[in-house]
């Protein structure tokens, strides 16, 4: 048996490799590849087949789960408000008011089209965080004298677990789902939770770290039947897949502009009218938005957001084809690589998140080595900090794993060109990597990792 | 400002280039003169010869999938007839070649061209030497 | 009934604006968009002309915004090549 004092050093080792290559190397003129092999070494991150002078120095944006870069389109349809339309939508005793009430409710009715909602049951809001914030808090403290119980899942966006633990504070049970190992949650383990003082279930529609996709039909049709209201974090799902809330049976859903090409700061949450869900507003005030959401609208966003959601109808079939197209090609190719896995069901999954494992490696060292291609190894929130995903670890990925994982998002506006590049550039680094790592050299002398004690992590 | 200059000093450089094709100048004779009187100098004489109007067409061309080897391309090769292509195919060929030589086709002309020796031809009578036009930046 | 002609005309003025965005990710989406759609109108049967009209709207938002995109240069993405004129 090994005794291997390891842990933490092993990524502080390939991290600090990295550091001292790239702080020795001939100065940091090319950011085509931001980690520099050591001196002397006959492994070259730089690519024999082109010339990188001759091409530009800005990474290629491959983050599309964080945001997503706004549709010329979009931005045509703002800047009417920005120059010349410029009334309060509320005013109503004149020409400026009604012109850009007119858009806003233009916008509204796109909105809705999407998941095939009524205008009049979209609440315009900051952003899906404030949607989620608003469903939850205002859900379970509408109905709280007699339901005490709400159930999520434990592979939820933060700011809906945030919102759980603020209402634990306040005296509701929660009700943390797990999920398998392909990320979806067990249908039946959700209808047994299901109690007497259960007012709300929240389950997210596509996960923004795997993007894995929830069975939301089966979902719907159990909190119906028991008459429990169904809120949908559909954030990363909304255009993106289809979703119908009347064939879903959803009950509250949370929408978020700039993840559909749309301006930052705004969103909607769907509520529906029939059957009626009640909430406690958040926000009070003017009475705007049915009393649910106080407040002057800002049209320039809310018109973006609206001709955002049109062109997510009008492009639907063209961004299918194309992403899926861009994403086959990405996965098969990291796939094939040895010793790399994708995180989250294979089926039930949006093609535009690919969350791929690359064993061996350690998550920070490599986005380190890929200074050239924006990424994230997980969630926008999480990244900051060191810790391994909590999306991940609920899977029942462990540490070493979930650590070397990165997420890469395909939208509309990426090209084969990029995906290329993308391919080329991890097989490179992601070989160079290995070479420095003790681990690969312990798998590749046959040792079994399982045997190692390890130590000081 | 950076970007404009560079855009400048490369479009510079292809006048050059452009007028050393037109008639070898003396090394001699290019020393002394500084860049700005440089072009000056040879963009009130120079124009595109057809042998470079047409190499340039055919690097274009190439970018698109071709189904003859570019070799074969000459003045007479026609896109629908001889490469293939089809209304849609050689109209954005067309366009390619607008932004390579920054000419526009007429709608008429445009619509009644099928050879790549009226595109050249078309393009030599066009042709207006990017530093009599405008700066493209205040275009 | 919008002649074959016009349809072209059209097709060259998309692609015009479409080359004309500075920035690479829009240049090369308006391109291929505007090629996929053309060809899905030239092999449609029926009557364009709501076609037609749709598509002059979009023009325009293509020439503002291709205009827009030329005010703002950012560096070049790692696969776009310097040149340029």
């Amino acid at each position: 048996m090994y005794r291997f004092r390891i842990g933490a050093s092993v990524r502080r080792f390939s991290v600090s490799a990295l550091r001292r290559t790239s702080s020795s190397g001939v100065k940091q003129a090319m950011p085509t590849s931001g980690a520099q092999p050591p001196q002397g070494s006959s492994i070259s991150l730089k690519s024999a087949t082109r010339d990188p002078s001759e091409y530009g120095t800005r990474p290629i944006y491959l983050d599309m789960q964080a945001t997503t870069p706004t549709d010329p389109r979009v931005l045509d349809k703002m800047l009417e408000f920005y120059t010349g339309l410029y009334g309060n939508p509320h005013s109503s005793t004149h020409a400026y008011g009604w012109e850009t009430d007119k858009a806003v409710e233009e916008a509204r009715a796109n909105v809705a089209a999407v998941i095939g909602a009524d205008p009049k049951e979209i609440i315009f809001t900051s952003g899906a965080t404030e949607c989620n914030n608003m469903a939850l808090k205002g859900v379970a403290r509408f109905y709280g004298k007699s339901k005490k119980h709400i159930i999520t899942t434990q592979t939820e966006h933060k700011c809906v677990l945030d919102s759980c633990r603020h209402l634990q504070d306040e005296g509701f049970e929660v009700t943390y789902l797990p999920v398998n190992s392909d990320g979806l949650i067990d249908l039946e383990l959700l209808e047994k939770s299901i109690r007497k003082d259960t007012s709300l279930v929240s389950v997210m529609a596509v996960n923004n770290e795997i993007g894995v996709i929830q069975p939301l039909e089966d979902i719907g049709r159990i909190c119906r039947s028991h008459k429990v209201f169904f809120h949908t974090d559909a954030a990363q799902a909304y255009g993106k897949i289809p979703i119908d809330v009347n064939k879903c049976n959803i009950d509250l859903m949370s929408i978020s502009s700039h993840k559909i090409y749309g301006p930052m700061g705004v969103g909607a949450t769907y509520v529906r009218r029939r059957p009626r869900v009640r909430l406690d507003p958040i926000i009070n005030g003017g009475g705007q938005e049915r009393g649910l959401r106080s407040g002057t609208l800002a049209p320039p966003l809310v018109c973006g957001f609206g001709e955002a959601a049109r062109l997510m109808l009008q492009e639907y079939d063209a961004d299918q084809a194309h992403i899926k197209a861009l994403s086959t090609k990405l996965m098969d190719a990291l796939l094939s690589m040895e010793h790399t896995q994708l995180n989250g069901s294979r089926i039930h999954r949006y093609p535009g998140c690919v969350n791929v494992s690359f064993a061996y490696i350690e998550g920070e060292s490599l986005l380190m080595a890929l200074k050239d291609i924006a990424l994230s190894s997980g969630s926008a929130c999480t990244s900051a900090s060191l810790e391994p995903s909590y999306v991940l670890h609920a899977l029942g990925a462990d540490d070493a794993l979930a650590h070397s994982s990165i997420r890469f998002g395909i939208g509309r506006f990426t090209t084969e060109a990029e995906v290329d590049y993308v391919i080329q550039a991890l097989t490179e680094r992601v070989k160079f990597l290995r070479e420095l790592s003790p681990l690969w050299e312990m798998v590749n002398e046959g040792i079994d990792l399982n045997s190692i004690e390890w130590a000081g992590h | 400002m950076h970007y404009k200059m560079l855009r400048l000093a490369y479009s510079m450089r292809n006048v050059t280039k452009v007028a050393r094709a037109v008639r070898p100048v003396p090394a001699a004779r290019m020393q002394p003169v500084r860049f700005m009187n440089g072009v000056k100098f040879y963009s009130s004489t120079s124009s595109l010869t057809k042998e470079d109007v047409l190499a340039r067409s055919i690097s274009v061309l190439n970018s698109f999938e071709l189904k003859v080897p570019s070799s074969s391309i000459g003045m007479e090769t026609e896109f629908i007839k001889d490469l293939g292509m089809d209304s849609l195919d050689y109209n954005d060929v067309l366009v390619a070649l607008e932004e390579e030589f920054d000419v526009v086709f007429d709608d008429n002309v445009a619509n009644e061209i099928k050879s790549v020796g009226e595109c050249v031809d078309y393009i030599l009578k066009n042709y207006t030497p990017a530093e009599e036009s405008l700066d493209p930046e205040i275009r | 009934m919008a002649s074959a002609q016009e349809i072209l005309s059209l097709y060259r003025q998309f692609l015009r604006y479409s080359r004309q965005f500075e920035n690479y990710n829009f240049r090369e989406y308006f391109l291929r968009r505007s090629r996929e759609e053309f060809r899905k109108l030239k092999e449609f049967d029926g009557d364009t002309s709501a076609i037609i009209e749709k598509a002059k709207k979009e023009l325009g938002v293509l020439r503002r915004q291709s205009k827009i995109s030329q005010m703002y240069h950012f560096d070049k993405l790692v696969v776009e090549k310097v040149k340029k004129h």
